[in-house]
């Protein structure tokens, strides 16, 4: 894996198992950065890389569990977390939301290597879908208000006649509208707008309510 | 003298000439010296000698130094034109010389027409010389025009001017010149004659076309009659004896009389120079001089100044007052009245003023009102200090002063009383009376008087009599009313007591006629001489003799009973004669047969006149009489009530120790026979008990010592041989000098009673029952030896032993063997010390079972507080102890089973301090082994691993080593501890960690702390925790306000309480702090507290937190109070 492509944090408060960590990972070919607490972590700007987060239950100001809580409804890289005190409701609730792993201290090299790795290709997949929704989403900003109202017609499956009388306008000018969207969207087939549609949230009226 | 003038000069034109020819001749500059000889000529000569002498040098200069080529000559063709040049020449000379004629005759006129004028008139140049002068002028001083003109003008003012107004008229005439304006000047000239008259001189100046001063005109008018009239005038203005001054129609004073002068101590002069000198004090300088307006009084001046321009302005006579400093610098008040002169037009000319000195009016009038004020103050004073309630009113009778009195006494103000205020101060009930007599008095317009009630300041009503009288005006009609309240409250009161002691009086009377017939008692006063008595009601109804009768002494006699005449008739005549006091009783005889006892009591008293009279007293006596019958009788009742009740009575001296008195009813008692008189001492002796007769004797003795009273119960044997209970009760009598001379008292005889007491023994019993019944065993057992004497058959039944067997010390042998010692022991005790006795032995049943007994004992103590007998109660414990036993069996198993949750809580929590090691240890191997396997391999960072392996396995080493240092101390040492000693051995070890967080740290240690049984070391370590944890809660806290408070105190009998206060960031959770791992610490275990708490548990205290009111958390825990060795 090259180092240049990736980052791993590593928050523990215990400096000798940082340390460790720092120079494993390292040793390991990995990008290390080790964090005493979780406010030096949220405090610390994060690059725009695929991250993995590996994160003690323990800490001395946030409980790592409740910090885990805390990012949930953010973008934050995977989490993989380590304590020396293994219970299992602590893990159960960890995996629960979604954690990538849990690694009763002490752990091997394999192990640690193992969970590290499926973090970084879980974060590297879920920066690909961002930046899918995102080129989709500045596809989307070039459509003329009419063009938005048109797509969820389409996209709902009616007929252009159908559409067409919904919006007062002749079937001819929406099948231009059409045309637009397929082209702006760089759409090749209605499947794939639809696609499009699903990943961008768009809401598609359905079919049936349609006063017809 | 013309024609001398013209030879002169037309002579001195030749000569002039010829000189010049001559000089001209020899020095040769001949046009010079021509030109020269013109030039003097011309000079010296006139208008017709110079152009003589032009000609002439002319003619010389052509005829002797001319070449004749140069020679004037005239060609024949320019005669025509020189003599037309000529004739030119003399047209134009003669219209010169006709317009200068014409000048010159408007001269003359003018010259005609200014000596024509009537007046003195003067001509000059504007420096003051003088050009010309009219005909009357040179009349009057007798001088030619040139000869006035020839004289200097000093000179001429010098020779002219009276002496006395030269110096005045040089300096105005100057100053005034220089001015350029207008001025007049008033100065006496001398006339021809030699005499000085007045003149007005009046100057006005000629302006030229340029602009400047070409001339002075000057008038001057004769003005000596005006003077002299004026002077007359002024004679009889200065002599009036009055200030008078008057003034310019602008206001400006321009005369001021000499009476003026005087006063002030001006001249004329000075009072009206106008010059302010050397003040800054602005004075309108137009209407009145500096030294004028400085001699008003500066208050007054303001005021002056407005009324004197408003008087100018108005054009209207007018009057008004100021101080006036005399010369001598008094002020004194003068009245100012002005009054204009008018011309025709209506326009003033002039203003006079006459002042007159009202300084005395002023001051006599002040005194006046000075005096008025003080009579009228003097009047308030009076009225305001008179005790009485004054006021007035109107002629309607609404009020409209009240003095001071009034007001101090009714609370009111003055505002609130006047009109009809006052009213509210009258007593309601009062006001329709008062209100009528006052009405009554406006409409009669008479004095009046009306009592009524009024309300004091403090609401209380006193009565006053309102006087009211009326003031009448000059013509008769009522003006005013003025009254007088006075105070009659206590008068009224006193009236009113005097009443009601009349009345009192009145009462007694009737009261003593009451107590009189009541008592049967009549009084009555006798005149010895004449025999005329005096009888109260009574006395006639005593004598039964009607009220309308005259008594006397044959009155008195007629009604003695005839049994006693004789004996009253004795006593009477021989009381009469030796005039004695008598007191007899005697019978009546009354006209209805009945009888009565008398008894007449009379005193003799003799007046101032020396008569004698007899004042006494009859007394029906008959009831009394009756009633000492009856007391006989009931003395007779009294006896046969002793006889009843066993009671005697007696009394027996003590000296003979002989009786004095026995009562029938004693004498029946002790079987004695009353016939036979008083029984001996020794016969009573006799009739005792043997057995108490020692008994009765003590007493007795004891008695007679103390002098005090006895009682004694003892039995007597009849000789018939029965038994009686005698209760005798003995009280000591006293002779005056407090001898003890008698006893008297009472014998009961309570044998009945004696037979009662012995039904009481037998409800004894029935209480003996209930003590058997209950169920519990009683017993009880003498003092000293201990000897049981009774035990309920309870008792016995469950021994199953008889009470015989018991009470002969057989029930040791019913004590479990194991308790025999302490309880025989206990037991022992308690007989020795007088304690109540508390054990707890088993004791066998009747079917052989021990049972767990506790036995309960308590003395009964008589008055000496001696032990007479013990009480015991004993009560099976068995089920109760027996569920004890139980629940220490419980509570062991809990206090196991917390230990073991204490061990898996410990261990999780070991586990978790060597993971945390060990993972560094294992990732840092795995890091080595990644940097050896690596190809070069990276020594260096393997290195760096392998070190910090060792370093992570020594710490985990260090744990583990730590955590069996804690577990060794499981097996406590238990010893006594003194909790202070451990507390100040504790400080001592973090005292570094205390300093380097500058903690103040307070011991409140009570030094009464009993010593508890603990382990010294586990003790630290608890102590060393909580100090620690107080220590460490507080870093968040701002230097200075770190404070940890270490008590300790005993908490009660049994326990000691130890707290560790701190004033840090207090606790979240106080339910939970004590839970193994839960922490609020960066690098805690969660295990301090955990610890602590097994601790505390391991020694059978207990240990808990609380929040500080203000801030921090205060940690507690009690531990036992080491028990004492029993």
């Amino acid at each position: 894996m090259n180092a240049k492509d990736h980052m791993v944090f590593v928050v523990d408060d215990d400096p000798r198992v940082g340390e460790a960590l720092l120079e494993l990972l390292s040793s390991l070919d990995f990008r290390v950065m080790v964090f005493g607490s979780a406010t030096e972590y949220i405090e610390f700007p994060k690059p725009d890389l695929p991250t993995c987060l590996i994160l003690d239950v323990r800490l001395p100001d946030v409980n790592g569990l409740d910090l885990q809580r805390q990012i949930a409804d953010r973008v934050h890289p995977p989490i993989v977390f380590i304590t020396g005190y293994g219970d299992i409701p602590s893990t159960v609730r960890a995996m629960k939301a979604g954690a990538v792993d849990f690694l009763p201290k002490p752990f091997g090299r394999e192990q640690l290597l193992r969970a590290v790795e499926e973090a970084l290709a879980r974060d590297t997949r879920s920066r690909l879908d961002r930046d899918q929704v995102n080129r989709l989403k500045e596809r989307f900003s070039h459509l003329t208000p009419r063009e938005r109202d048109v797509l969820p017609l389409v996209v709902a499956g009616l007929l252009n006649k159908q559409a067409a009388s919904q919006l007062g306008i002749s079937e001819t000018t929406l099948q231009i509208h059409r045309g637009q969207i397929m082209r702006k969207m760089a759409a090749n087939s209605l499947a794939e707008l639809v696609r499009m549609a699903g990943k961008l949230e768009i809401a598609i009226p359905s079919s049936e309510s349609t006063p017809l | 003298m013309k024609s001398y003038s013209n030879v002169y000069r037309y002579g001195l034109v030749i000569a002039a000439c010829s000189i010049a020819v001559f000089v001209g001749w020899i020095s040769g500059a001949e046009a010079t010296c021509l030109l020269l000889g013109v030039m003097v000529s011309s000079l010296y000569g006139g208008h017709y000698p110079s152009l003589v002498g032009a000609g002439l040098s002319v003619l010389a200069f052509d005829f002797f130094f001319l070449t004749p080529r140069h020679h004037f000559s005239i060609a024949s063709t320019a005669y025509p034109r020189f003599v037309a040049f000529i004739a030119a020449a003399f047209a134009i000379r003669y219209l010169i010389r006709s317009r200068e004629e014409k000048i010159r005759g408007h001269a003359k006129e003018l010259r005609e027409l200014i000596d024509f004028i009537p007046h003195h008139v003067l001509v000059l140049d504007p420096g003051g010389r003088l050009l010309e002068a009219n005909q009357m002028v040179l009349d009057y001083t007798g001088r030619t025009l040139d000869q006035m003109k020839n004289i200097e003008t000093v000179e001429r003012i010098r020779l002219d001017i009276h002496p006395d107004d030269i110096a005045k008229a040089r300096g105005e005439r100057q100053r005034n010149l220089s001015a350029g304006l207008p001025f007049e000047i008033e100065r006496r000239a001398l006339g021809k004659d030699g005499e000085y008259r007045w003149f007005l001189f009046r100057y006005k100046p000629l302006i030229g076309a340029d602009g400047e001063i070409s001339r002075w005109l000057c008038t001057a008018t004769d003005i000596e009659e005006l003077k002299r009239e004026d002077e007359r005038l002024r004679l009889v203005v200065d002599t009036t004896p009055a200030f008078i001054h008057s003034a310019r129609p602008d206001g400006s004073v321009d005369y001021l009389n000499q009476r003026w002068l005087d006063y002030l101590g001006l001249s004329l002069e000075s009072a009206l120079d106008r010059e302010l000198q050397g003040s800054t004090m602005h004075v309108d300088p137009r209407t009145w001089a500096w030294n004028l307006i400085s001699t008003i009084h500066p208050e007054d001046l303001p005021l002056f100044t407005d009324k004197w321009n408003l008087i100018i302005g108005s054009c209207k006579p007018g009057e008004f007052e100021a101080r006036v400093r005399r010369f001598d610098g008094l002020y004194r008040r003068f009245l100012f009245q002005v009054a204009p002169l008018c011309n025709k037009g209506g326009s003033v000319v002039k203003w006079y003023a006459s002042s007159t000195d009202i300084e005395d009016r002023k001051r006599t009038e002040e005194e006046l009102r000075q005096k008025e004020i003080e009579v009228a103050n003097q009047l308030r004073l009076v009225i305001d200090t008179t005790p009485g309630l004054s006021w007035t009113s109107g002629p309607d009778g609404s009020a409209d002063f009240f003095n001071r009195q009034w007001l101090e006494y009714s609370g009111l103000s003055i505002d609130e009383a006047i009109g009809w205020g006052f009213l509210v101060t009258i007593h309601p009930d009062d006001i329709p009376r008062m209100m009528e007599d006052v009405q009554r008095a406006l409409k009669i317009g008479d004095f009046f008087e009306s009592e009524c009630r009024i309300r004091r300041y403090d609401g209380e009503y006193r009565r006053f009599l309102f006087r009211g009288s009326p003031v009448r005006g000059s013509e008769g009609s009522i003006v005013k009313w003025i009254g007088i309240n006075t105070d009659v409250e206590d008068r009224r009161r006193m009236e009113d007591a005097l009443r009601a002691s009349e009345e009192s009086l009145k009462r007694s009377e009737a009261y003593l006629l009451t107590a009189q017939r009541l008592s049967q008692t009549g009084s009555f006063g006798c005149k010895i001489s004449t025999g005329e008595m005096i009888w109260s009601d009574e006395t006639f109804r005593i004598f039964a003799y009607d009220r309308n009768i005259r008594p006397t002494i044959q009155h008195i006699l007629h009604r003695v009973h005839p049994g006693d005449k004789a004996r009253f008739q004795a006593y009477v005549d021989r009381a009469m004669r030796d005039i004695e006091d008598c007191d007899l009783e005697y019978r009546l005889l009354l006209p209805d047969e009945s009888v009565k006892h008398l008894r007449l009591v009379a005193h003799t008293e003799r007046d101032e006149a020396g008569t004698s009279k007899f004042l006494g007293a009859v007394t029906d006596i008959t009831e009394t009489r009756r009633a000492h019958e009856a007391l006989r009788r009931s003395e007779s009742y009294l006896l046969e009530g002793q006889r009843l009740t066993h009671t005697g009575s007696f009394g027996w001296s003590v000296p003979g120790k002989n009786p004095t008195y026995l009562s029938k009813e004693c004498l029946r008692i002790f079987g004695f026979d009353p016939e036979r008189g008083m029984p001996t001492w020794e016969d009573r002796l006799q009739r005792i008990h043997p057995a108490d007769q020692a008994k009765w004797q003590e007493k007795i003795d004891r008695a007679i010592r103390e002098k005090s009273g006895y009682e004694v119960t003892y039995r007597i044997i009849l000789p018939c041989g029965i038994l009686k209970h005698i209760h005798v009760v003995g009280h000591p009598m006293f002779s005056e000098s407090g001898d003890l001379i008698e006893f008297i008292g009472t014998a009961m005889d309570i044998t009945e009673r004696w037979k009662v007491e012995e039904a009481l023994r037998g409800s004894e019993h029935q209480l003996r029952l209930i003590i058997e019944t209950i169920p519990a065993f009683v017993w009880c057992a003498m003092p000293g030896d201990g000897k049981v004497v009774y035990a309920n058959q309870r008792f016995c039944n469950y021994t199953g032993r008889t009470l015989e067997e018991l009470l002969e010390f057989k029930w040791v042998t019913l004590v479990h063997p194991d308790d025999v010692e302490t309880t025989i022991g206990s037991w022992r005790h308690v007989l020795e010390t007088g304690e109540p006795l508390e054990i707890t032995h088993r004791m066998r049943r009747a079917d052989g079972v021990y049972r767990w007994i506790q036995t309960l004992a308590e003395p009964l103590r008589d008055r000496e507080n001696r032990i007479t007998q013990w009480y015991g109660l004993n009560i099976e414990i068995d089920e109760s102890r027996r569920m004890a036993e139980m629940l220490r069996a419980t509570q062991a198993r809990l206090t196991r089973a917390t230990q073991i949750a204490t061990v898996a809580e410990l261990s999780a929590s070991i586990a978790h301090e060597i993971n945390q090691p060990l993972a560094a240890v294992v990732a840092n191997g795995e890091a080595c082994e990644m940097w050896l396997s690596i190809d070069p391999p990276n020594l260096e960072r393997a290195r760096l691993a392998v070190q910090r392996i060792v370093r992570d396995g020594n710490a985990s080493a260090a744990v583990i080593q730590r955590i069996r240092a804690l577990f060794k101390q499981e097996i406590a040492n238990k010893a006594p501890l003194d909790m202070n000693e451990v507390i100040h051995e504790v400080l001592r070890l973090v005292s570094n960690e205390v300093q380097r967080k500058r903690v103040n740290v307070r011991m409140e240690l009570s030094l009464e702390v009993p010593m508890t049984l603990a382990d010294r070391v586990q003790m630290q370590q608890l102590m060393i925790n909580l100090v620690n944890n107080g220590i460490e809660a507080m870093d968040g806290v701002a230097y200075g306000t770190k404070q940890l408070i270490l008590r300790s105190r005993s908490d009660d009998l049994n326990s000691i309480l130890i707290e560790v206060c701190d004033y840090g960031s207090g606790l979240v959770d106080v339910e939970r702090v004590f839970e193994p791992f839960f922490t609020t610490k960066e690098k805690g275990m969660g295990m301090g507290l955990s610890i602590c708490r097994s601790i505390i548990e391991a020694h059978g205290g207990s240990i808990w937190v609380t929040r500080n009111k203000d801030q921090g958390a205060t940690f507690s825990f009690r531990l036992p109070v080491l028990a004492e060795k029993a």
